[in-house]
């Protein structure tokens, strides 16, 4: 029941969406860059992703994290490969799930490239997927954190209109100020949450009342 | 007694659908992200390497007196580098000695003086340097950090984000009185000037000493009060300016102590290994980040907090908190302040209440002789009452907001705003009411005909008016804002600042009939007269804040019309989108009704000055700039002496934005394919950033 609830959206997990050519940094050959939603069975790519944002954020992520991320919204997430190695050289993970009930709030959680492909339009190309898959999904807004010295990130989400919302002090570890971006993409998201009707979605309500019950069966089955 | 729960774990786990995620109702994000899991280097803190000298380390042997003043020293500074974002077990709790003899007092018996030890074991040699020197030197940092964390626990700054209080489980001392530690230290005072009185070393470990022996007395400051009007305060300010020396005379001594050999092992990353620690692996933060500076800053702050002393009217204090606000501050500091400010008794600096204190804010301000608080009528009073208990609340957290971080200072604003929004309300029927019901008349003559005066309903509104005007440029201040958004958040910011003349102008006007109503009466027309002058005071600060967003306005549309700032083409939003978005915080703001869109576009279109005009009217605003500065810093210099010269700095930059802004604006001639624009913040008021024009 659940597999097929989560699994509903993704299209062809294992054919590439899209497929794009540039010329990488270190080897002047064009390099062909496959585009594809994640397929929550594939073990090597998740722990291929994981290595990938382990290696570049500076925030260290459990594995509960990735699974909160992974297994409830595989759809959202995005991996770019190496056409030619199959090797994962990117990728954004992401959520959408209702804001104070009212509103649809997509949440871009992770992205990262490897180094030697950045500068190739690749994080713009998954966070392009990311929102239109969420467009897709009816969401309302979609929100992030980056930090405020990472120029380039800020500079790639302002190009698509993200706003900054907040500053946010002090918030990672590294000590650095936070700004929280949001991108507007309906009316609900420029009305304060207090003047807006409840969400009425079917489907989050079930998926909610899916992972209730399932808790509640095992709580009640539990003698300790 | 235990269970095997091994096969019912088991049992259960083979229910769990591979790719199904079971979510607690008790268990969030933020709790996921911070769950260790074991075998992940950057999280299961069982996979920390200890270095031999580490593992070894014996908190027993005999250490010579430079060796103490290194583990002194370092460890006071790991105090500052904790209180700069840190947590204890990467600083503070990170030495040996410190550990050790928490952990002997946390599982000693009594948990007292006597269990506060760093070895159990008796000691083969005669060992007073650590054994009482040192151990005096951890005694009071601990006592010293437990106070900090104290004050993070009390809520008046963010746990985590300003101060992180966790201590892995271990009490910081907190059954140990003051008093005791205070014994200790004085004690090793008087055995170093024995012993050691020609040593260098000495002097710098007694001047650590006699630091941490002050900051015992630190909540004695808290609780000192301040007395409006000409009462001398009952305390010596010199005590703060003692310790002041002694700081400073300390980091003088840096670049000796940063010789000093390091001890090896005495700061480990053990006790993440060793002790309950819900965090990640968290690599130490050198002591030597900490320079003394911000230990010399929070004495500053804590004597710059005493200039309150001067007070001689409730705008003083409303001087007082905005200056602190204005300015950044040691955490501390920040945590102190509002404890400081607003007692547990409910008073203000431990004098009048913040009822009270509010109503002669208002009264001061614009509502002296209104009717709301003269009036005998019961009904009234009790009305008048209620709707100030309700104000007071809101102004309470009003007055809350001003330490917080800079961040969350805009944060708490945008919460407030919505409240004297709602207040005004109140404010406006209550009035309407006494004027229609009771017939407490109350007018002004507005253009020509008799209106009601409403001071009750005019106060809240400026003061509503000011929180919305301030978070708009707050956002400046913060780097909220793109470029190609300035253009609409100084216009929308400006029509805030021109409702606020309108209404500050109201207010004059109504004290002036009201001064010529009680031409015969000294007694009101000083009072009278000292409300118009706060009056004019803010009729300048706003009139000046007009000019200088008029000023960037100017600058902006030139630098739009020459396509030097463009709005740029996005695949998911569009501008009016944005602009709806920003306007969003105000949206249910009925008073003063917000801009909509197609008004924005309709000033956009408007006809745009020539260069001729738009450098003539430049001239103009630079001279009401010029001549409001003037103003406010010659009334802000007769501010009784509280934080004058910083109330001078930030009026300052105000005149350097809008030199900053003249010099580097839009030139004849420039164009967007040819020039960009670059942020320039050093040097400029944070309202008021200046748009260099650069050559791309």
């Amino acid at each position: 029941m659940g597999q097929r609830n989560h699994l509903h959206h993704i299209k062809s997990a294992s054919q590439p969406l899209i497929q794009e050519s540039f010329p990488l940094n270190e080897h002047p050959a064009m390099v062909q860059i496959s585009y594809s939603q994640l397929d929550i069975h594939n073990e090597s790519d998740i722990k291929a992703l994981q290595t990938l944002i382990s290696v570049d954020l500076s925030e260290p992520y459990s594995i509960y994290v990735y699974k909160f991320f992974l297994n409830q919204w595989p759809n959202l997430c995005y991996i770019a490969r190496d056409a030619e190695t199959s090797q994962v050289i990117g990728t954004i993970v992401s959520k959408l799930e209702p804001h104070k009930g009212t509103r649809s709030r997509g949440y871009i959680g992770m992205l990262a490239v490897k180094t030697a492909y950045r500068g190739q339009g690749i994080a713009k190309k998954l966070v392009r997927l990311s929102i239109e898959e969420m467009i897709k999904s009816g969401a309302d807004e979609v929100m992030l954190e980056t930090e405020v010295v990472n120029a380039a990130a800020i500079r790639l989400y302002e190009n698509m209109g993200f706003l900054r919302s907040k500053r946010l002090f002090r918030y990672y570890m590294n000590q650095h100020d936070a700004f929280r971006l949001i991108l507007p993409l309906t009316e609900r998201s420029v009305v304060r949450s207090t003047f807006l009707e409840p969400l009425k979605d079917p489907a989050d309500a079930g998926k909610l009342k899916d992972d209730m019950d399932l808790l509640t069966a095992n709580l009640s089955t539990s003698s300790f | 007694m235990s269970t095997d729960i091994t096969q019912l774990l088991f049992a259960k786990a083979a229910k769990i659908p591979i790719d199904k995620v079971i979510k607690s109702p008790h268990f969030n994000l933020f709790e996921g992200t911070n769950a260790l899991e074991i075998g992940n280097a950057k999280l299961d803190t069982g996979s920390i390497t200890l270095t031999g000298e580490e593992l070894h380390f014996d908190c027993s042997q005999v250490r010579s007196l430079s060796e103490v003043l290194w583990i002194s020293d370092s460890l006071l500074r790991s105090v500052f580098t904790w209180l700069d974002n840190a947590s204890l077990s990467v600083t503070v709790l990170s030495n040996r000695y410190a550990e050790e003899l928490l952990m002997n007092y946390n599982t000693g018996k009594d948990k007292n003086l006597n269990s506060c030890l760093f070895y159990t074991s008796e000691s083969p040699t005669e060992n007073a340097l650590v054994d009482k020197v040192l151990r005096s030197v951890v005694l009071g940092t601990l006592a010293f950090c437990n106070l900090c964390a104290g004050l993070a626990h009390n809520g008046t700054v963010y746990e985590e984000e300003d101060i992180n209080p966790t201590a892995m489980n271990l009490d910081l001392l907190s059954l140990i009185d003051g008093a005791e530690i205070a014994r200790e230290i004085e004690w090793s005072i008087e055995y170093l000037k024995e012993n050691y009185e020609y040593h260098e070393d000495c002097d710098i470990l007694v001047q650590i000493l006699t630091i941490l022996l002050n900051f015992l007395d630190l909540t004695y400051f808290f609780g000192i009060k301040v007395a409006n009007g000409d009462k001398p305060l009952a305390f010596d300010i010199e005590i703060l300016k003692g310790l002041l020396k002694v700081c400073e005379s300390l980091r003088g001594q840096l670049d000796y102590l940063n010789k000093l050999p390091e001890i090896k092992g005495c700061y480990s990353m053990g006790i993440q290994k060793r002790l309950d620690n819900r965090a990640p692996i968290k690599a130490l933060v050198s002591y030597k980040q900490e320079d003394y500076t911000s230990l010399v800053t929070f004495v500053k702050d804590m004597i710059s907090m005493f200039e309150i002393q001067h007070r001689t009217e409730p705008s003083d204090v409303i001087n007082y908190v905005t200056n602190f606000s204005n300015y950044p501050h040691h955490v501390l500091s920040r945590a102190i302040f509002p404890i400081f400010l607003l007692r547990d008794d409910g008073s203000i600096l431990g004098s009048e209440n913040v009822k009270e204190f509010l109503v002669s804010e208002m009264v001061g301000f614009n509502c002296y002789g209104s009717g709301a608080f003269t009036s005998e009528n019961i009904i009234i009073k009790k009305k008048m009452d209620e709707f100030i208990n309700g104000l007071t609340m809101n102004y309470l957290e009003y007055l809350q907001s001003f330490n917080q971080n800079s961040c969350r200072q805009r944060q708490h604003l945008l919460k407030i705003v919505l409240s004297f929004d709602s207040l005004q309300v109140s404010a406006e029927s209550l009035e309407m009411e006494m004027e229609q019901t009771f017939l407490i008349k109350d007018n002004i003559n507005q253009n020509g005909h008799t209106v009601p005066a409403l001071p009750l309903t005019c106060w809240v509104y400026y003061k509503k008016l000011s929180i919305m005007i301030n978070i708009i440029f707050k956002g400046f201040h913060l780097q909220l804002y793109n470029t190609w958004e300035y253009l609409s958040m100084y216009w929308t910011v400006l029509n805030l600042i021109t409702n606020q003349l309108e209404i500050l102008q109201r207010i004059q006007k109504h004290i002036l009939t009201k001064l010529q109503a009680m031409k015969n009466h000294p007694q009101h027309v000083t009072k009278l007269r000292q409300s118009l002058g706060r009056v004019i005071n803010e009729l300048a600060y706003y009139r000046m804040l007009n000019s200088l967003t008029v000023l960037q306005i100017l600058n902006l549309r030139q630098l739009k019309s020459m396509k030097i700032i463009t709005v740029p083409e996005f695949p998911f939003s569009n501008e009016e989108k944005s602009f709806k978005f920003r306007q969003k915080s105000f949206k249910s703001i009925g008073v003063p009704p917000q801009p909509t869109f197609s008004d924005f576009q309709q000033f956009q279109g408007s006809k745009e000055p020539s260069f001729e005009e738009f450098k003539s009217q430049v001239n103009e605003l630079k001279k009401s700039i010029n001549e409001n500065i003037t103003t406010l810093l010659s009334s802000r210099s007769c501010n009784n002496g509280i934080n004058d010269k910083q109330c001078q700095d930030w009026t300052n930059l105000f005149k350097r934005s809008m030199v900053g802004i003249c010099l580097n604006g839009a030139k004849e001639g420039y164009n967007g394919q040819e020039y960009k624009v670059e942020v320039m913040r050093e040097g400029f008021h944070g309202f008021f950033p200046v748009l260099k024009c650069v050559k791309k």
